[in-house]
């Protein structure tokens, strides 16, 4: 039976040229056939449906970027009437766009992103003309909050992402401009508190993209981009701690804590989850490569803080580096051999 | 298209499925016992040791004027034992420390030989050009074999900051883009072939990325002229593999591949030579269907068109006029060109799916 299964499993899998080309070089197929083989392969193609979608996304991207471009210029010959005028009628063009083509989900959901672009130009273009003075955050909360709307209704997970960048960008200029100058919060733990806000976003989006009327939310990218970003914004507290820490500061203040606890609960629940909740290979060795490298650059500074001019530390930090990805290698081997308790959400991608 | 495609249109007969399954599930297999993403903690693993390594190096020796004959002896001693290793050895912590001494060793040969031959990048190459098909030809691991050619282009991307950076930069990207491209033709063997082609084509971005920045500004005025001619030149270069990949598919793959060209030589004569590469990269991974080059080149893409809106050689308003009428062109080819039906022998699902 599982012989039969894996079988089925290997003839089953899509081909590409490289595969051909080995089969046509191993002699299972002759020189002759093989110029057959390629003919058909490229004749298997399908171009007509890949060119629709990356010359209709690229297109997109480029026009909106030249708009930004443009813009940025800050044209002198035109005058801020002119501009606003042409950022207006771009953002209600768009919306009645989207209007219009509503049985069209692809032109609506560009359409709407092209609204939430202007209205980000169309800001930028404001303080420019007006001088107001006003924080970068202020921008970037007002463009978050002024396109949520088109967000919602778009229904288009690149989208979604875009504006997440925005708000989160929004955040961090906050933090970077009023909380961290006013001693409210320092850099470390905004970075923990931002990686909690990211998680409490990718909490959700598990959650949302199992619903049926969710579907379109679905995509293994998205939550590889918001476990890499938690990672990144969790990991700064512990790496701040290993190399500043008895240079910069002797005290181990709570601010330290928490944000070593989160990056530590952030680690043991991401692993579990991905393994033993929804499967994600790729996710779950993100956390545990993770871990491995604070590990080895925490043993590397204790190891190498007394013994940096001695060649035995150095061979000994090695062989700890070397014992420990060996380990994160095996465990994520292991783990990745597990079976899910439960079977994986429709967004799932990876086997 | 599949195996069992094969068959049925009488490719593969019956018989021979099982060997055509054997060659290739050695891949699939390999990804079975290991993960993709393991091997990538296996060659994180070995950076930090091979670091840690030319720490204990550095300290052992130490860095005195007579030190490069030991630096040279240990270095070789370091990059035989792992290539050794690798070789023979089975199992997690044999291919990571094969892989960490290879890297120390690579690292401390090469110093001690600069330090003999003269001090310049020059010597650094000779050395990394002769062991880099000694190292390929011995090394079977994939992830050595890459090294190998990549310790070849890091010395040339230093040659680029020197007094004859230009020369060195221009032959670098010719070079690593003929090696991509003939590697992605498919005339050699993959599985051998295959570490070189990424190395080369990941090179050939790093140029294309130092191009586009700090090199306009450095090499003004020869620099200037030559790098519009970089995009055009690029787009040419990926019209005729797409060409031969594509042979006997009839008039419209030639227009499709043609408008490629006017397309993406127009964008690199504005300026932006990597998003002409990039754009060309996509094509070739999707007839090739190779889909992780296809994302490498989406990710390239976007970070090449960030890079355009520093460049400081053209003018903001000349480049978003360059990038509103690109857009429009594509726009219109996307509503002009028909959803056909999907054949259900394609290779493997595009990107967007």
């Amino acid at each position: 039976m599982e012989d039969s299964a894996k079988k089925g499993e290997g003839t089953s899998r899509f081909l590409t040229r490289a595969d051909l080309e080995r089969l046509i070089r191993g002699g299972l197929v002759s020189e002759t056939k093989g110029s057959e083989l390629l003919s058909a392969y490229r004749e298997s193609i399908g171009w007509a449906r890949w060119i629709r979608f990356w010359a209709g996304s690229l297109g997109a991207v480029f026009f909106l970027a030249g708009v930004i471009f443009f813009f940025a210029q800050n044209w002198k010959e035109m005058s801020p009437l002119l501009r606003f005028l042409i950022l207006e009628v771009a953002v209600i063009a768009s919306v009645v766009g989207a209007l219009c083509f509503r049985a069209h989900e692809a032109i609506k959901q560009w359409c709407l992103v092209a609204a939430s672009v202007f209205t980000g130009v169309l800001i930028a273009v404001y303080g420019q003309v007006y001088q107001t003075g006003a924080d970068a955050f202020e921008v970037f909360a007002l463009w978050s909050l002024l396109m949520l709307a088109w967000v919602v209704v778009a229904k288009f997970a690149p989208l979604w992402m875009f504006w997440l960048v925005v708000a989160e960008t929004a955040a961090v200029l906050y933090a970077g401009q009023v909380l961290v100058p006013s001693g409210a919060l320092s850099w470390p733990l905004v970075h923990t508190v931002m990686g909690i806000m990211t998680v409490a976003f990718l909490i959700l989006w598990e959650l949302l993209s199992r619903a049926k009327p969710f579907a379109w939310l679905q995509g293994d990218w998205i939550r590889v981009m918001l476990v890499t970003a938690t990672l990144y914004f969790l990991s700064v507290m512990p790496w701040m701690t290993i190399f500043d820490f008895a240079y910069q500061s002797d005290e181990w203040g709570s601010a330290q804590s928490v944000g070593v606890l989160a990056w530590l609960i952030g680690i043991v629940v991401g692993t579990w989850y991905y393994v033993r909740g929804t499967r994600s290979v790729l996710s779950m060795s993100l956390c545990v490569l993770c871990a491995t490298v604070i590990l080895v650059c925490l043993l590397g500074r204790w190891m190498l803080d007394e013994l940096w001019d001695n060649a035995g530390g150095w061979l000994i930090a090695s062989l700890l580096a070397l014992a420990c990805f060996g380990g994160a290698t095996a465990l994520i081997v292991k783990l990745a051999r597990m079976e899910p308790v439960r079977s994986s959400g429709a967004g799932e991608v990876e086997s | 298209m599949t195996l069992e495609d094969l068959q049925k249109k009488g490719f593969l007969r019956e018989s021979q499925i099982d060997d055509a399954r054997a060659l290739l599930a050695l891949d699939q297999e390999s990804e079975r016992q290991m993960p993709g993403v393991a091997r990538f903690s296996l060659g994180v693993g070995a950076w930090f040791a091979g670091f840690f390594l030319i720490g204990f190096i550095l300290t052992a020796v130490g860095l005195s004027g007579s030190a490069e004959g030991a630096f040279v002896t240990i270095g070789g001693v370091f990059l035989a034992i792992g290539v050794t290793l690798l070789r023979i050895g089975k199992g997690v912590f044999s291919d990571q420390l094969g892989l960490a001494l290879s890297f120390a060793g690579y690292v401390a040969g090469i110093f001690g030989m600069v330090g003999l031959l003269g001090e310049d990048f020059g010597s650094a190459l000779v050395v990394a050009l002769v062991l880099c098909p000694l190292v390929y030809w011995l090394s079977r691991n994939s992830v050595m074999r890459f090294y190998a050619v990549a310790w070849v282009w890091v010395m040339w991307f230093l040659l680029a900051f020197t007094e004859d950076g230009i020369g060195w930069l221009v032959s670098g990207l010719t070079l690593s883009f003929c090696v991509m491209l003939l590697g992605m033709s498919g005339w050699r063997p993959e599985r051998i072939w295959n570490a070189a082609t990424v190395a080369s084509m990941l090179a050939f971005l790093v140029i294309l990325w130092i191009m586009s920045s700090e090199m306009n500004s450095r090499y003004e005025p020869f620099f200037s002229d030559l790098f519009y001619a970089v995009g055009p030149f690029v787009a040419i270069g990926f019209a005729i593999l797409l060409l031969f990949l594509e042979k006997g598919r009839g008039v419209a793959s030639t227009l499709r591949i043609a408008i490629y060209a006017l397309l993406g030589g127009a964008v690199g004569f504005a300026g932006a030579p990597g998003v002409a590469a990039c754009l060309g990269l996509m094509i070739v991974a999707h007839a090739r269907s190779e889909r992780w080059v296809g994302w490498l080149a989406v990710i390239g893409l976007v970070a090449f068109l960030i890079q355009f809106y520093y460049f400081l050689d053209v003018s903001l308003m000349a480049k978003s006029l360059w990038l509103i009428s690109t857009g429009m062109i594509l726009l219109v080819l996307a509503a002009f060109s028909k959803p056909e039906v999907e054949s259900p022998n394609r290779s493997t699902p595009p990107l967007s799916s």
